[in-house]
C-alpha cells in the first residue's frame, strides 16, 4: 500500500475560521473528477497527519482516484492558532469543519465527502448541515453517546457546579454552563434524548438524519471491542435503527472485529484506509 | 495572506500558504522543501523586523511527537515575536513530509535536519544558529552534520536504544500488548523487521540505525554553548552522569530543572504544557546576546 502521490501535488495553506486561522495541506489529483473529500481527525489534540501519518497516506491515496482532499488541524491543534482546552461531542469543532469544505468548494469541487474518526465524525455531523454538496460520509469509530461533559446527568452537574473551581470559572465559561444545563434539561423531556435503553446523542442522530435525508450515503466503521461499540449495537434497536430502516440501502455498517478507535492499530489503520477507499470508490463508479 | 484572498477567477489563492499574526507581525510560511518525492514539510516563522539570529527545532517521533507539538508551535511563534526566523519541520516518513516510516534511518533523519538548517538559512543568510531538540529530537541535535553554536536539549534522551527500549516499555505498560498476542515489539522487529509501537510503524533499520547515537558522544556540539531543560526536580543517577560528560565535552552548559507533572512521555494525549520551558529558552538566548 504505497502512496504514489507525493507532496509535489499538495498546497498547505492557512484557511480562515472565525478569529482563527487553520493550517491545512489540499492535496490534488492529477486528473479531477469534481469530488472533494475533507479528511477530520480526532481529538485529544492529534495534528492533522493522524496517527501514523494515516491521513497524509489516505489523502495521496484518494488524490489517486480523482478526488481533492483537505486535512487540517483544528484551532488550537497542530499548526493552527487559536486555544482547544476540551473536546467537547455536543459542541464541536463544527465552524472549522465548515470553512475547511468552503474551500473545496471555492476551488470549484462539487461534491463533497466527509470521512471523521471519532471526534471527526461528531464534527463532520455537526458541520453537514452547513455544507451544501455532501455526498458522503465516513464515520469511523464515532461514539454515538454524547462525552466531553455532555453525557453526564443533571445530578453530576449539580453537584459540581458548586464546586469552588465551576464558581471561579462561572464568569468566564458561562455559556459552555448555560449549554450543558440547556442539554440536560432537554433529556428530561419525554422522548427527547438518550434514555438508557436508546444512549444515542440527539446531535448524532440529528446529523445522521440530515445527511441521510439530502441523498447522501453514509457508512459507519465499528470495532467490535471498542468501548462505545455497545451503546451502538443497543442504538442501534432503538432509534438509530429507525432511522435507517427509513433510509436503507443509503446507510451501512462494517465491523472491525477487534479496537477500531483512536487506529491505535496497523490493522485498524489499515481498516479504516480500505474502507474509505472503497466507499469513494464505489461512489465515483456510481456517479 | 490566508485562504480567504482569491485569484482574478474568484477562487481562494493556493499562495495562502503564509499568515501573518495580527499581534506580533510574524510572517508564518508553510512549505516542502527537497527534492520531489523526498520533500520535508516545513513552517518558518519569520520576525516582523530586524531578525537577531535564526532557530531551527528538530522534533521528537512517536506520540511524544505530538505530546509536545503545541508546545514547539508555540515557542516558536514566540521566538519569532522576540526577532528570530525560526523553522519546526516533520522528517520524512512522519508528519506531513514525503517518505515511508519504513524508509527511515538515522542518515535520514539527519539529511532532513540538515535540509531543514539549509531552508532557514535562506532566510537568515549568517549569524548564529540556535537548534533546539525535543526528546529524541535532541540526539539527532547532538549528532547533527552541521557544527552546532548553540543547542536547546530539551527533555534530552540519552541514547538511541533508550528512546526505544522506554517506547516499547509504555507500549507494554499501557496495555497495547493485545491480549492472545505473544510478541512484544522486540521479538516483532526481530522476526519481520517491522513493528507496531503505540500505533506507530517502527521499523528494526531505524532502531538499529540509532543504536549506537549518544548525547554525550555528541561532536556536533563541542564548540556549543548547550541549554539542558529537565522536566523533573532533579537529574537521576544517570542523566546526572551524562550532564558531567556533556558538561565536559562542551564550550558551556546550563541545565534547567523545571520539574512538570506532564513528563511522562509517551503515554497520556494532553499537550505538554511548555510555559516554562519556553521561558528558559528566552532567557537562556537573551543571555548569549548581552554577552
Amino acid at each position: 500500500m504505497t502512496a504514489r502521490v507525493d507532496a509535489t501535488r499538495e498546497v498547505p495553506l492557512w484557511i480562515r475560521s472565525g478569529d482563527d486561522d487553520l493550517m491545512a495541506v489540499l492535496t490534488q489529483p492529477a486528473d479531477p473528477a469534481d469530488v472533494g473529500v475533507v479528511l477530520l481527525a480526532g481529538g485529544g489534540w492529534m495534528p492533522s497527519p493522524h496517527r501514523n501519518r494515516m491521513f497524509v497516506d489516505l489523502a495521496r491515496d484518494l488524490a489517486e482516484l480523482g478526488c481533492t482532499v483537505i486535512r487540517f488541524d483544528y484551532r488550537g491543534v497542530g499548526n493552527s492558532t487559536g486555544e482547544t482546552k476540551v473536546f467537547d461531542s455536543m459542541n464541536p469543532h463544527r465552524a472549522d469543519a465548515v470553512a475547511v469544505s468552503a474551500v473545496l468548494q471555492d476551488l470549484g469541487v462539487e461534491r463533497v465527502i466527509m470521512v471523521g474518526t471519532c471526534y471527526g465524525g461528531r464534527t463532520a455531523l455537526a458541520a453537514a448541515s452547513q455544507v451544501s454538496n455532501i455526498v458522503g460520509m465516513v464515520l469511523s469509530g464515532v461514539p454515538v453517546k454524547d462525552y466531553g461533559g455532555a453525557d453526564k446527568g443533571l445530578g453530576w452537574h449539580a453537584k459540581r457546579a458548586w464546586s469552588l473551581e465551576t464558581l471561579k470559572r462561572l464568569r468566564t465559561r458561562y455559556p459552555k454552563y448555560l449549554r450543558i444545563l440547556k442539554a440536560s434539561l432537554r433529556r428530561l423531556l419525554p422522548g427527547n434524548g438518550p434514555t438508557r435503553s436508546d444512549p444515542v446523542s440527539r446531535q448524532y442522530l440529528d446529523g445522521l438524519r440530515g445527511v441521510l435525508e439530502r441523498g447522501a450515503k453514509v457508512l459507519a466503521l465499528e470495532g467490535s471491542s471498542d468501548k462505545h461499540h455497545p451503546a451502538f449495537v443497543q442504538a442501534m434497536d432503538g432509534s438509530l435503527g429507525e432511522l435507517l430502516k427509513a433510509h436503507r440501502g443509503a446507510f451501512t455498517v462494517e465491523e472491525l472485529e477487534g479496537e477500531l478507535h483512536g487506529e491505535l492499530w496497523p490493522e485498524s489503520q489499515e481498516f479504516t484506509r480500505s474502507r474509505v477507499l472503497s466507499f469513494v470508490e464505489d461512489y465515483l463508479n456510481r456517479s | 495572506m490566508t485562504a480567504t484572498s482569491t485569484d482574478s477567477r474568484g477562487r481562494p489563492s493556493l499562495n495562502a500558504s503564509e499568515r501573518r499574526d495580527p499581534v506580533t507581525g510574524v510572517v508564518e510560511r508553510l512549505s516542502f522543501v527537497g527534492a520531489p518525492a523526498e520533500q520535508i514539510f516545513t513552517v518558518t516563522a519569520v520576525p516582523s523586523g530586524p531578525i537577531l539570529g535564526g532557530v531551527v527545532m528538530a522534533p521528537s517521533l512517536l506520540t511524544d511527537r505530538i505530546r509536545l507539538y503545541r508546545g514547539e508551535v508555540r515557542a516558536a511563534r514566540r521566538l519569532a515575536a522576540l526577532g528570530y526566523a525560526v523553522v519546526r519541520f516533520d522528517y520524512r516518513g512522519f508528519g506531513h513530509s514525503d517518505g515511508f516510516t519504513g524508509d527511515t534511518n538515522v542518515h535520514r533523519l539527519t539529511a532532513d535536519l540538515d535540509l531543514a538548517i539549509a531552508s532557514l538559512r535562506e532566510v537568515v543568510s549568517e549569524g548564529p544558529i540556535t537548534l533546539i531538540g525535543s526528546r529524541f529530537g535532541s540526539l539527532m541535535v547532538a549528532n547533527s552534520a552541521t557544527p552546532v553554536s548553540r543547542a536547546v536539549l530539551w527533555d534530552p534522551v540519552l541514547t538511541g536504544r533508550e528512546y526505544f527500549r522506554t517506547a516499547f516499555r509504555a507500549h507494554l505498560i499501557g496495555g497495547m500488548q493485545r491480549d492472545g498476542s505473544s510478541q512484544t515489539p522486540s521479538a516483532q522487529l526481530k522476526e519481520g523487521g517491522r513493528a507496531t509501537v503505540l500505533g506507530y510503524t517502527v521499523t528494526s533499520s531505524l532502531v538499529d540505525s540509532v543504536d549506537g547515537l549518544s548525547l554525550t558522544a555528541a561532536p556536533a556540539l563541542s564548540e556549543a554553548s548547550v541549554l539542558w531543560i529537565e522536566s523533573e526536580a532533579e537529574l537521576s543517577k544517570g542523566r546526572s552522569e551524562a550532564e558531567t560528560n556533556l558538561r565536559a565535552a562542551v564550550t558551556d552548559l546550563s541545565v534547567r530543572l523545571l520539574p512538570n507533572p506532564d513528563s511522562g512521555w509517551f503515554v497520556g494525549v494532553r499537550p505538554f504544557d511548555s510555559q516554562e520551558a519556553e521561558d528558559a529558552i528566552v532567557e537562556w538566548l537573551t543571555g548569549l546576546e548581552e554577552r
